[in-house]
């Protein structure tokens, strides 16, 4: 086992153990979250990534991490690592074209649609997909998603956040995640069109903070805008590249968890179209 | 209506797996819903909207799991909760274990398997062809269960696997049998002697199920995907395919299965078939049928039977008449039961050669048919929602499947349809296919016994089941609950569909 990479925003510290996943083990201390974890899941502000994690290797037994200046030590395992191993979570947006960019979010737009997980939050961007909701529960589900997210976009941002905050079956609950890339959106907007949005990006992160300390880690880092690996790639493919890396990168995002990356993918792209009321 | 709940401290899971063990719940006896749940504020208010909210989650936290069930009775939901641990137990193995290697990439795979000669991919169209090329040159056969790769790309591929000795079966093909291991939409059936190239994956698996259930066998069953016998492709694949069934030792008679390909490629078919010393029986649906060629996908598989038998095709045609005898008798009695006003048709088939397979026979026996897949003198629907006259419905069309699992795998939307056409007044018969094996709904009687017992009070409802008594489904059972939920059920499609067709004709003589 190798570490690949250590995020930038990983500080040192004893971290107790708090659950473990097929890809990923996390630890827990002060509210502060960090996650060992594969290639496949890959890089993130808060990911330690180790080649050659599997089922069998120590740092999947349920014991401290302990992060020093230049090592990470897991099980008796101690991994050393320097400057050049660290994952850098924000992005330079120094070139990008305003009509690429434009065309690339319906790319974005159609690989939602066309390709995402059937119980994805992508049913926001076409309604025939409401479809894949059983009556009962997962129909109930969606009609509060769909509630949340009109009233956001009606000028009720806050009242949509609290109608979504929580809302959705799993560890990351798909309002979660939705609101995770409302947050990107609006820090990406801020920084192409030169507006201050800082103010609401606050209070929408204060108004989602939940119990949980997943959704609040990771809405965290969204706030700051300090994007993981997958959603650093799609957001500078959206900027300048090709519809056939645009593709790429959204087919990666949505491979996050069930629904996780489609519900992420389907908030940034409405706020960066413009749907949610602060454009 | 009884409503129980139950709070987990400290267990973690992904959406799907909830939403998967919630599906679960949900379809144990006498459970109405279910959900599986983490404890936010905002998912207590959707137990609280449907129905599903007990009163100990009041005290729950944002990281508790809550698990509720609503119920005909306190002790069918008191069962549903004692089959939790297991099915959430399992649903996790079903993700996480299970004995499988998950690799990342090709490379990967191959490593971990090193003997492996086949490469099944299933990924999204676009990227799909690239990883194909890839499996070649690393000298696997290759079954492209994807769709949408390019026709380009797919006429590549296949030059390319010819020039190797290689097989790609596919794109879009969903259905093979190499050395009895059945490989996605396949069935359990028997092994044998009887070989099928086929460029029309239900179309497969109805043949090798009749085959199978005739007591006969399967040598080697090879799907090209249905493009292949188009022009542009020139049925490279299919050549092939009966090229190796030819030499393949196992093999005594060959089943050639399709929709009709294209007349160059047809002609090398022919040409490729006169030199080959093995019985051939082909099946090409929709296709001008020459006198003692089989007319339908179940006459040729029981041709195919009785050739490895040694028989000829009287014994085939003396079984066919008889039973068509007890079609008339069944649609005499299913007639006695409609109104007059009830005089059409509607298929909702989740195979799209079935429902190519529906209209070749109608044509002849029925006027004003529809559909959103017309074949032959069939229309084309106005809107494939609302059903004309007489129509037949390919479920599995990309219409209906943006976004959603295909129809042998999700009947949610062929139900609601179900429902919809028993409550038009001119409705007399529903027509449906109920295709089992592996990939297919695990179980499809318990998901369509509700709808039917509803539909079959309004109108004849008849049922073909592809599928083996060794399928994960179990034929038989399968059968037994659609018989029990009021339904008629056929030995195969063609037998439905003219069990069908004969309902009509006799409401036309009342």
């Amino acid at each position: 086992m190798t570490l690949v990479s250590i995020g930038d925003q990983v500080k040192e510290g004893t971290y107790p153990f708090h659950s473990r996943f097929r890809r990923a083990v996390n630890f827990c201390c002060d509210k502060q979250l960090l996650s060992v974890v594969d290639e496949e899941i890959g890089e993130g502000p808060l990911n330690i990534v180790i080649r050659d994690f599997d089922g069998q290797s120590p740092v999947r037994q349920s014991v401290p991490l302990v992060v020093a200046a230049n090592a990470v030590v897991l099980g008796g395992n101690q991994f050393e690592f320097t400057d050049s191993d660290y994952y850098h979570s924000t992005v330079a947006l120094d070139d990008w074209e305003p009509c690429l960019f434009d065309h690339n979010l319906s790319v974005l737009e159609e690989e939602l649609r066309t390709v995402s997980s059937p119980k994805s939050l992508a049913f926001l961007l076409d309604e025939r997909r409401t479809m894949n909701f059983r009556p009962g529960f997962e129909r109930a589900f969606a009609e509060q998603i769909h509630c949340g997210v009109h009233q956001m976009m009606n000028g009720h941002l806050l009242a949509g956040v609290r109608t979504l905050r929580g809302c959705g079956l799993g560890l990351t609950p798909s309002g979660d995640d939705f609101i995770a890339g409302l947050l990107i959106g609006l820090n990406l907007l801020q920084r192409l069109w030169g507006q201050n949005y800082q103010e609401i990006v606050d209070e929408v992160f204060r108004t989602a903070k939940t119990g949980n300390v997943f959704s609040n880690s990771f809405l965290d880092l969204a706030r700051r805008g300090l994007l993981f690996g997958r959603m650093k790639d799609l957001v500078l493919a959206l900027m300048s590249e090709s519809d056939e890396t645009v593709r790429r990168s959204a087919m990666r995002l949505m491979a996050i968890g069930g629904s996780s990356g489609a519900d992420l993918g389907t908030g940034f792209l409405l706020t960066v179209r413009g749907k949610m009321g602060v454009s | 209506m009884n409503v129980g709940g139950q709070i987990r401290k400290g267990a973690y899971f992904d959406s799907v797996t909830l939403m998967r063990v919630g599906a679960k719940i949900t379809a144990l006896p006498g459970v109405i819903d279910a959900a599986v749940v983490m404890g936010t504020k905002s998912n207590r208010a959707i137990l609280n909207s449907s129905g599903l909210l007990a009163a100990c989650f009041d005290n729950a936290s944002d990281t508790d799991l809550l698990i509720a069930v609503k119920g005909d009775t306190e002790t069918a939901v008191q069962s549903a909760m004692a089959a939790v641990d297991g099915l959430l137990k399992k649903a996790v193995n079903t993700t996480t274990t299970g004995g499988e290697s998950r690799s990342p990439n090709l490379a990967g795979a191959l490593k971990a398997v090193p003997g492996a000669n086949l490469a099944l991919i299933s990924i999204a169209g676009r990227y799909a062809g690239d990883e194909a090329m890839r499996a070649l040159e690393s000298g696997l056969h290759v079954m492209l269960f994807s769709d949408n790769v390019p026709l380009d790309k797919e006429i590549a591929l296949k030059r390319f696997a010819q020039r190797r000795g290689l097989l790609v079966m596919g794109p879009d093909c969903g259905t093979a049998i190499i050395n009895g291991v059945p490989l996605a939409f396949a069935n359990a059936v028997n092994r044998g002697d009887i070989g099928i190239v086929a460029a029309a994956g239900t179309g497969l698996q109805e043949v090798s199920c009749i085959i199978s259930n005739a007591g006969a066998g399967i040598s080697q069953a090879i799907g090209t995907g249905g493009r292949d016998v188009k022009q542009e492709v020139g049925g490279i694949m299919f050549l092939e395919g009966l090229k190796a069934l030819a030499k393949d030792e196992q093999t005594r008679v060959i089943l050639l299965v399709s929709k009709p390909p294209h007349k160059d490629v047809l002609h090398r078919i022919n040409r490729l078939a006169k030199t080959i010393h093995k019985p051939i029986v082909t099946s090409f649906v929709g296709a001008s049928t020459q006198v003692g060629c089989p007319s339908t996908l179940e006459e040729a598989a029981l041709m195919a039977v009785a050739l490895s038998r040694g028989q000829g095709r009287d014994e085939v045609v003396s079984q066919l008449v008889a039973r068509d005898k007890e079609i008339l008798r069944i649609a005499k009695r299913e007639a006695g039961k409609r109104k007059r006003n009830q005089r059409y048709v509607r298929g909702l088939f989740s195979g799209g050669t079935f429902c190519a397979e529906a209209q070749i026979l109608f044509k002849t026996l029925l006027t004003c048919v529809y559909s959103n897949a017309p074949v032959g003198s069939t229309k084309q629907l106005r809107d494939s929602l609302v059903s004309q006259k007489h129509s037949v419905i390919d479920l599995g069309e990309d219409e209906f499947t943006v976004g959603r699992p295909h129809p042998m795998i999700d009947y949610s939307l062929r139900n609601r349809r179900i429902l919809v056409e028993a409550a038009d007044p001119e409705t007399a018969v529903i027509l449906l296919d109920v295709v089992l094996g592996y990939g297919a709904h695990s179980d499809p009687a318990a998901e369509l016994s509700n709808v039917v017992r509803q539909a079959s009070r309004k109108v004849s409802v008849v049922c073909s089941v592809t599928g083996t008594n060794q399928d994960p489904q179990n034929r038989g059972r399968v059968e037994a609950g659609l018989r029990k939920a009021g339904a008629t059920v056929m030995p195969s499609n063609a037998a439905a569909c003219n069990l069908a067709a004969q309902i009509i004709q006799h409401l036309k003589r009342k």
